[in-house]
């Protein structure tokens, strides 16, 4: 045995150690970040003293956020990638854009983006219970369901049996819930993400998917979302809850485009259109029942937008348009009905 | 570490290198052979290293003194210490639970409750293989098989060798230990070779067992009232392809992989699918479990040289054993049931030897590819209701299908597979281990992209369970 034996293998990983940096390099001149190249500085970073939430904000960067001017309104935007929005300005998306609906001669307002890509309510919560101590915000506002809906798709709908009962006495089980970290540097390669993508979403749409989450998830999303509203009281903000849109609604089902599908399951390899659908009209009922049951104010961004497509980008971010939309409705909501100082 | 991730990827790369520098000095290789051993095994649960070692360490010591032994009485005696400690490990870990749930039962008519005495343990992974695989050792020795071992390293290679340590295939000592005490056969063309079987392997997982279970056979039998009677039986064929397919891929990439580091594992399967009965069957399915408990177990009973009624009892034994060994739960034991009562059958039935019309031939395979998937659906379901709920949906006799063309396609290739004569396939292997290895090389890299691609949801091996 000799060396010249593995040149087969040393060829094949020298092969996508290549291609993985072509793919990086396309990556990282989009504004992603890459494993080769790190992460992009993007205009909408945090101050130094204050890396974590991503304020994004003009207004709330150019004060630092930490230090709160007496007078100040500070809105907290509690949301993920659909508030945060990579791909557009900082003057385009809906955060900023309500920030300059807000202000007004003599009155001094800032709104902290505190949202990032992939992050779910509990992510929410646990930013606002570490740093809303300090930034002080006197109102917090709640945009999120996809990424809670594709986390709890893949917690109950995850292998739900193929022996998972019989897994559950083995090591096998215990493998897979702690991927190691050559699985996450794995899963970091913008390979992994291509390959996600454009294989994983079409093979998704020929599995046999879930109509529904069932009520577990129900019970999970109203947990988190009274857990959050508990959060934001706790700091003596108020509590605003938005409802979720979408480019298409149930009523133009048989009209969604394969893009959007292809979108969804990329993502969600568990859950049906139908399913989305079914689940996000419940969650939304969730959302206007506890604001009804513990009076808080709820924007309806799903009357308001949901199904009109110029509004969306896909099926859950905005176009510049959409987020002009969003900030209006927000900003109709708190008009209608200040919120108190602190 | 699953042979089918990025983990052991790394790994297997990592010991490749390691194993070139060690090559030919024997301690060295066997020691790097046993530490890379230790460590996959430990990468699953690092506690469970001690029963792997408890177990070499028993077997090995009795092995020894068998062969000093000559009393016959005082050599069963040794032999029992070995088979006490083997099946009292796989008792405590596996079936433990199983029989104070079923015993418990029983006794709580009498207001008695057992289920304080059941444990956590998790059941270690592999430990039905490498159990049996110690056990077929002292049984060699005894019997006088000229197998034994005294060198204790390479001993502990047989046990734990990597590549066959979690699903097989279970290795006899006299097939492998001479393997260890010569120069390993590696040669361009075996690397090779092994290379190819591994990408086979990989191939049968992630093509078609995953494709199947994720956009299929998982649904099929989680709710199987949510579908047409001709979903279920398209979900049992499925499924039926599903387990060959993970299990015999999972054997092929373990052949390959020991292949490649210059030994020969045993074939495990060949063609099962196309047997003409379920004898056949047993011969072209799991082999090497099958022989070990024909020679260790059917043999030990009596086998075929005993009266008739005797023999269907042996065969009772065998399967019913042979079913339990899957797992402590009674689907399993009603698998192994089922196929003792058609062996029983078959054994009264008019012989298909020498049936000579193609015709006939394929009516005989179509009808025991059915005996066997109707097996499947008892190996498969977990609880009563779900058996009877695939009853009652054929009995609809409803003919829609939520299934997708890709299913389909998938399941139509996997038939295809397991019908295409080997010797296409044996020519395929020779015909590409002649091209550049530029060529493989990057096949292999886009392959290895394209399943990671397929990988939905990074299933285990089904035959890790057992």
């Amino acid at each position: 045995m000799n060396f010249r034996l593995l040149r087969v293998l040393v060829l094949g990983l020298s092969y996508l150690v290549l291609l993985e940096f072509f793919l990086e390099v396309r990556a990282h001149s989009r504004g992603f970040d890459t494993i080769f190249f790190g992460s992009v500085q993007r205009q909408s970073s945090s101050t130094t003293e204050n890396p974590r939430p991503p304020l994004k904000s003009g207004a709330a960067a150019a004060s630092g956020a930490t230090e709160k001017r007496t007078g100040e309104t500070r809105y907290w935007i509690a949301s993920s990638s659909h508030a945060e929005d990579i791909y557009l300005s900082r003057e385009m998306i809906f955060p900023t854009r309500l920030e300059k609906l807000l202000q007004k001669p003599g009155v001094s307002v800032a709104v902290i983006n505190a949202s990032h890509a992939g992050m779910d309510i509990e992510a929410n919560r646990s930013d606002l219970e570490s740093q809303g101590a300090i930034v002080r915000p006197d109102v917090v506002i709640l945009y999120q369901m996809s990424i809670q809906i594709n986390k709890l798709s893949k917690q109950l709908l995850s292998r739900r049996q193929s022996g998972s009962s019989r897994e559950k006495s083995l090591d096998i089980s215990k493998l897979k819930s702690q991927p190691s970290r050559i699985a996450q540097l794995y899963e970091n390669t913008s390979l992994y993400a291509l390959l996600k993508g454009n294989i994983s979403n079409r093979l998704t749409g020929q599995r046999v998917l879930a109509d529904s989450l069932g009520e577990q998830a129900n019970l999970q999303f109203e947990t988190q979302v009274n857990e959050f509203v508990n959060s934001v009281r706790q700091i003596g903000a108020e509590p605003v809850l938005c409802t979720f849109a979408t480019s298409h609604t149930q009523r133009n089902m048989p009209d969604v485009p394969k893009e959007v599908t292809g979108f969804l399951f990329r993502y969600n390899v568990y859950l049906s259109l139908f399913g989305w659908f079914e689940t996000i009209n419940n969650f939304n009922r969730i959302l206007r029942r506890v604001a009804e049951e513990q009076h808080i104010r709820l924007v309806d961004l799903d009357v308001e937008l949901s199904g009109r497509t110029e509004y969306f980008r896909d099926f859950v971010h905005f176009t510049p348009r959409g987020h002009e939309k969003v900030a209006e409705a927000i900003y109709l909501k708190l008009q209608s009905d200040p919120p108190q100082k602190r | 570490m699953n042979f089918n991730s990025v983990e052991f990827l790394a790994f297997f790369i990592c010991v490749l290198i390691l194993y070139t520098f060690v090559f030919f000095r024997e301690r060295w290789r066997d020691f790097l052979l046993l530490a890379a051993s230790y460590f996959f095994y430990m990468s699953w649960n690092w506690k469970y290293a001690g029963l792997l070692a408890f177990s070499t360490i028993v077997d090995y010591s009795v092995g020894l003194l068998l062969a000093r032994e000559q009393r016959p009485r005082v050599r069963t005696y040794i032999l029992i210490i070995s088979l006490t400690s083997n099946l009292g490990l796989l008792a405590l870990f596996k079936y433990y639970n199983f029989f104070i749930d079923l015993s418990g039962t029983t006794i709580a008519m009498f207001g008695w409750d057992l289920s304080l005495l059941r444990h956590e343990l998790l059941l270690p992974v592999g430990i039905s293989f490498y159990t049996f695989q110690t056990m077929s050792y002292t049984i060699d020795v005894y019997r006088g098989e000229h197998v034994l071992e005294r060198n204790f390293l390479k001993f502990a290679v047989f046990v734990a060798f990597f590549p066959q340590l979690i699903a097989g295939p279970i290795v006899r000592a006299k097939q492998f230990l001479p393997q260890l005490h010569h120069l390993p056969n590696v040669t361009a063309e075996r690397f090779h070779d092994g290379l190819l079987l591994v990408f086979k392997g990989l191939s049968k997982k992630i093509l078609i067992a995953d494709l199947l279970a994720t956009l299929a056979v998982d649904n099929v039998f989680t709710h199987p009232l949510a579908f047409s009677s001709w979903d279920l039986l398209i979900g049992l064929y499925a499924y039926t392809f599903q387990i060959y397919y993970d299990f015999s891929g999972y054997s092929d990439i373990a052949i390959g992989l020991a292949k490649m580091l210059g030994y020969d594992l045993p074939q495990n399967f060949n063609r099962p699918y196309l047997s003409q009965t379920v004898r056949e069957f047993w011969t072209r399915w799991h082999i090497s479990l099958s022989t070990w408990l024909r020679d260790y177990l059917y043999i030990s009973l009596g086998g075929n040289r005993v009266a008739p009624w005797r023999v269907k009892m042996n065969l009772m034994i065998t399967m019913f054993l042979g079913g339990l060994w899957h797992g402590a739960a009674l689907h399993f034991i009603c698998w192994g049931v089922y196929h003792g009562l058609l062996l029983i059958l078959a054994r009264q039935g008019p012989t298909t030897k020498g049936v000579r019309n193609p015709a006939k031939k394929v009516l005989l395979q179509i009808w025991c590819f059915h005996l066997i998937a109707f097996g499947w659906l008892l190996f498969r379901v977990q609880d009563l209701n779900t058996f009877l709920d695939f009853l009652y949906g054929w009995s609809r006799l409803t003919m829609g299908t939520r299934l997708s063309g890709g299913f389909y396609g998938i399941l139509g290739l996997g038939m295809l597979f397991h019908i295409l004569p080997t010797q296409r396939l044996q020519q395929f292997a020779q015909w590409w281990i002649l091209r550049p290895v530029s060529v493989q090389a990057m096949t292999y890299g886009t392959l290895l992209l394209i399943y990671a691609g397929m990988t939905l949801e990074a299933p285990s091996f089904i035959y890790f369970q057992f």
